[in-house]
C-alpha cells in the first residue's frame, strides 16, 4: 500500500511574514524579525525583545468585529487553518471531506486567563465559562468534520502534530488533516516566567543580533509567536486532484530524554533514538539528508547537546551535511516553533537555497557542525530534517522529502 | 468535542494496569512532604513543591495501578523504557496562575515564578511521568480542557495504532467538582484530585484485560471512572457513544508473550511474571 502524505496546502502568520512567500523572502533575506517588544510595560523585565505579530490579519470571509473580538490565539489557529485549507484549494469542498485537526497550542487557557487577570478580572479564580476546546471552536467555526485534537510536547508541538496527523490519515481515520503549532506567548506574565527562568537572552541592546544559535556569545533564547498550519493528505488523493505537492511528511521520529523537565539530557542517546526513527521510519540515511534544520534555539547547553547529537549520527558527514537554526531569525516560537522550521525546510526545498544561522559570528567549538552562516546557500534540498525539542524532555525529528 | 462523521475501525489492545484515584486536596498537599521514588533518582521534595496538584494525583494513580497489577518495579530497572505517555489535565497550572496574577500586580514581573512553565503547562505531566518510570519513548500532553479524555483516547489509540510501542500509559486528571479557587489558589476543601491511568500493551501480551475501542469522541471523565469502578465485578463493561465504542473485557484464558516485569502475587510474593 502506498502510504506516503504530502503537505498541499500552508497557512502561515509569523513576524516574517503573513505568507508563504513572504515568509520565504524574509527568511532568505537573512534578516531578523527581533525587536523591542511593543505593547505592554517591559521596564522590569529581564528580557524586553522578541519577534511579535501585533495584528493577525482577518481572514477573507470572515467578520471582522466577530474576529477582533477572539483571543490572539484563536484569531491566530482561525487565521492559519483558513489559510491552508485555501492554499491547498479544499476550502470550497470542505464540507464533502473528513478534514482533522492536530494542532499543537500550549498555553489555550493560560493565556487568556493571564488577558483578563491583567485588567483585574477573576476568571482564572473560576472554572472557564465556555468549556469548549479551541481546536473544537474552530472545527466548528470552519464547518468540517474530522476528530479535532490538541497536542502538547513543548517546543517540539508542531513535529508530534504533524506525526498525529500522518497517523489518522494512514488509518483513515481522516480524508485531509490540519496539522501544526501556533502560539502566542509573547505576553507580560509569559515572557517573565521564562525570563525568571534564566531561559532568555539579556541582549536588549541588540535585538536584531541576540538570537545567536552555535555562537560563542549566546546567552538564551528570544521569544516569538506565531503559528503554520498544513494540510496533509494521502498520496493517492493528492494525485488524483492534481494538488501542490510542497513535500511530502516522510518521517516522524519522537523521543524522551526522561531526565528533567527543562534541561536537556547530557546523554545523547534519547535525541539520537528520535532522529534515528525519522530516518528509520523514512528509510533514508544519514548521508541521503541534504538539509538540517536544527533546534538550537541559543541557550549555552541546549545547542551544545544537539550538536553533539547531530555529530554522533552524522560521523564522518558531519563537516558535509548542511545546518543552520532559523531561529537566529525568527526568534523561539515554542509550540508553534516546530511547524515554522518545517516550513523553513519547504522554503529550502522550493527556492533550493538553505536558510542560514545570522549572528554566528564566533562559532562554538563545541557545535563544530557544517554551519550555513550569516548568508542563505544555494544547494537543491530534496531531503531536509527539523530537529525539535521541548521542555518536559521531548526529543522530535521531521523529516521532509521534496516532491 | 464533538464529531459529525463516523469514524470505521476497531483498534484492540490489552489492558495491562488501570487505576481510579480521587484525593483530597489535604492528601496532595501532604504527598509533597516526602520524596517520591520508582525506576529513576526520587524526585525531591524541593521539586515536588512545585507539582500541580493533578500531577501529584497522578503519581499516585502509578502507584495504585502498578500496585493493583501486581506490578512491582525494582528500583534501577526500565521495564517502561520503551513506553509511551501521554497524559490530558484539565486547566492544569490555573491553581499556580491565580497566586501568580497576584504577585505579578503588586511586584511587576520579578513576582512570576519561573516554575509556572515548567511544571504547570500541558506537557508539564506527560514529561514528569516519563521522568518518574524512566519512559524514553513519546510523552506529549493532549487535550488541556475537559473535554480532553476523548482527545487522549484519540491521541493514543492512534498512536498505538502506527507506532511500534510496547505499551502506552494514558493519563487524564481534573479536579472535581471544579467550583472556583481561594486568593492563593486552592480549590475548596470538599474538591478531589482525581486521575486516570491506563496502561496499553499489545494485545498478544499476558493481561487481565482486553480493550476494544472504536473512536469516538464524547467519551468523559465520569464514564471511564464509572467504566473502571465496575470492572472487578463483571466479565465485560461496554461504553457506547455516539460514533464509537468502549470496552473492557476480561480475557478468559491468559495466554501469550509475557512482559518482563517482576510482579507481585498474593500467594508466592515476588515472582518474575
Amino acid at each position: 500500500m502506498n502510504d506516503r502524505v504530502w503537505i498541499t496546502g500552508v497557512g502561515t502568520c509569523t513576524p516574517m511574514g503573513c505568507s508563504f512567500d513572504e515568509f520565504a523572502a524574509t527568511l532568505l533575506s537573512g534578516r531578523s524579525t527581533i525587536e523591542r517588544v511593543r505593547g505592554f510595560s517591559i521596564e522590569e523585565h529581564p528580557c524586553q525583545i522578541a519577534g511579535q505579530v501585533l495584528s493577525v490579519p482577518c481572514p477573507e470571509g470572515e467578520d471582522p468585529a466577530a474576529f477582533a473580538q477572539l483571543h490572539r490565539t484563536e484569531q491566530m489557529v482561525r487565521y492559519c487553518c483558513i489559510r491552508a485549507l485555501c492554499d491547498s484549494g479544499l476550502w470550497e469542498k470542505r464540507h464533502r471531506l473528513r478534514i482533522g485537526i492536530s494542532l499543537g497550542v500550549g498555553a489555550e487557557w493560560m493565556l487568556p486567563w493571564e488577558s483578563d487577570g491583567l485588567r483585574h478580572y477573576h476568571a482564572a479564580w473560576q472554572p472557564p465559562v465556555t468549556q469548549t476546546s479551541l481546536v473544537e471552536r474552530t472545527r466548528l467555526q470552519l464547518g468540517i468534520s474530522g476528530p479535532a485534537v490538541t497536542v502538547s510536547a513543548a517546543c517540539a508541538s508542531g513535529n508530534v502534530a504533524i506525526a498525529q496527523a500522518r497517523a489518522w490519515l494512514r488509518l483513515g481515520w481522516v480524508d485531509v488533516c490540519l496539522a501544526g503549532g501556533c502560539d502566542m506567548a509573547v505576553s507580560p506574565m509569559s515572557l517573565a516566567a521564562f525570563g525568571n527562568l534564566r531561559a532568555l537572552s539579556r541582549k536588549n541592546h541588540n535585538p536584531t543580533g541576540a538570537s545567536r544559535p552555535f555562537d560563542r556569545s549566546r546567552d538564551g533564547f528570544v521569544m516569538s509567536e506565531g503559528g503554520t498550519v498544513f494540510v496533509l493528505e494521502r498520496d493517492a488523493e493528492a494525485r488524483r486532484r492534481g494538488a501542490t505537492l510542497h513535500a511530502e511528511v516522510a518521517g516522524c521520529g519522537l523521543s524522551s530524554d526522561a531526565h528533567h523537565l527543562v534541561i536537556p539530557s547530557p546523554d545523547p542517546k534519547p535525541a539520537m533514538a528520535a532522529v534515528q526513527a525519522a530516518l528509520l521510519d523514512a528509510c533514508l540515511s544519514p548521508s541521503e539528508v541534504d538539509y538540517v534544520n536544527a533546534h538550537a534555539t541559543s541557550t549555552p547547553v541546549g545547542d551544545v547537546a544537539e550538536a553533539r547529537v547531530l555529530t554522533m549520527i552524522f560521523g564522518e558527514e558531519t563537516r558535509r551535511v548542511p545546518v543552520s537554526s532559523t531561529k537566529s531569525m525568527t526568534g523561539h516560537l515554542l509550540t508553534a516553533a516546530a511547524a515554522v522550521e518545517a516550513l523553513a525546510c519547504i522554503v529550502a526545498m522550493k527556492h533550493r537555497s538553505i536558510p542560514p544561522t545570522i549572528n554566528l559570528d564566533d562559532p562554538d567549538p563545541e557545535c563544530d557542525l557544517c554551519h550555513v552562516a550569516h548568508t542563505p546557500r544555494e544547494q537543491p534540498v530534496r531531503v531536509a530534517m527539523s530537529n525539535s525539542f521541548g521542555f518536559g524532555g521531548s526529543n522530535t525529528c521531521l523529516i521532509l522529502r521534496a516532491a | 468535542m464533538t464529531l459529525s462523521n463516523p469514524i470505521s475501525g476497531q483498534i484492540r489492545r490489552g489492558l495491562l494496569a488501570h487505576a481510579v484515584v480521587r484525593l483530597t486536596v489535604e492528601t496532595v498537599s501532604q504527598m509533597r512532604c516526602a520524596p517520591l521514588q520508582a525506576c529513576g533518582e526520587p524526585f525531591a521534595v524541593s521539586s515536588l513543591k512545585h507539582f500541580d496538584e493533578q500531577t501529584l494525583a497522578v503519581l499516585h494513580a502509578l502507584h495504585e495501578a502498578l500496585r493493583g497489577a501486581n506490578l512491582h518495579v525494582e528500583p534501577g530497572t526500565l521495564p517502561f523504557r520503551n513506553w509511551g505517555v501521554l497524559a490530558a489535565p484539565c486547566y492544569l497550572g490555573r491553581s499556580a496562575m491565580v497566586p501568580s496574577m497576584s504577585r505579578f500586580h503588586a511586584e511587576g514581573a520579578w513576582g512570576v515564578s519561573p516554575h509556572m512553565i515548567p511544571y504547570r503547562s500541558l506537557h508539564s505531566i506527560s514529561g514528569t511521568v516519563s521522568q518518574y518510570l524512566k519512559i524514553h519513548g513519546p510523552n506529549y500532553g493532549v487535550g488541556g480542557g475537559p473535554g480532553g479524555l476523548s482527545e487522549l483516547l484519540l491521541a493514543g489509540f492512534s498512536l498505538l495504532e502506527t507506532q511500534p510501542l510496547p505499551g502506552l500509559w494514558l493519563i487524564a486528571s481534573r479536579i472535581h467538582p471544579d467550583t472556583g479557587l481561594d486568593d492563593n489558589g486552592r480549590p475548596p476543601a470538599d474538591s478531589s484530585c482525581e486521575a486516570i491511568v491506563l496502561a496499553l500493551v499489545p494485545e498478544s501480551v499476558v493481561t487481565p484485560y482486553v480493550v476494544e475501542y472504536t473512536p469516538t469522541p464524547t467519551v468523559s471523565f465520569e464514564q471511564l471512572a464509572e467504566l473502571f469502578d465496575s470492572l472487578d465485578k463483571v466479565p465485560e463493561c461496554r461504553l457506547l457513544c455516539p460514533f464509537g465504542s468502549l470496552t473492557f473485557r476480561r480475557k478468559l484464558h491468559l495466554h501469550g508473550p509475557h512482559l518482563s516485569f517482576t510482579a507481585m502475587t498474593a500467594a508466592t510474593g515476588r515472582k518474575r511474571l
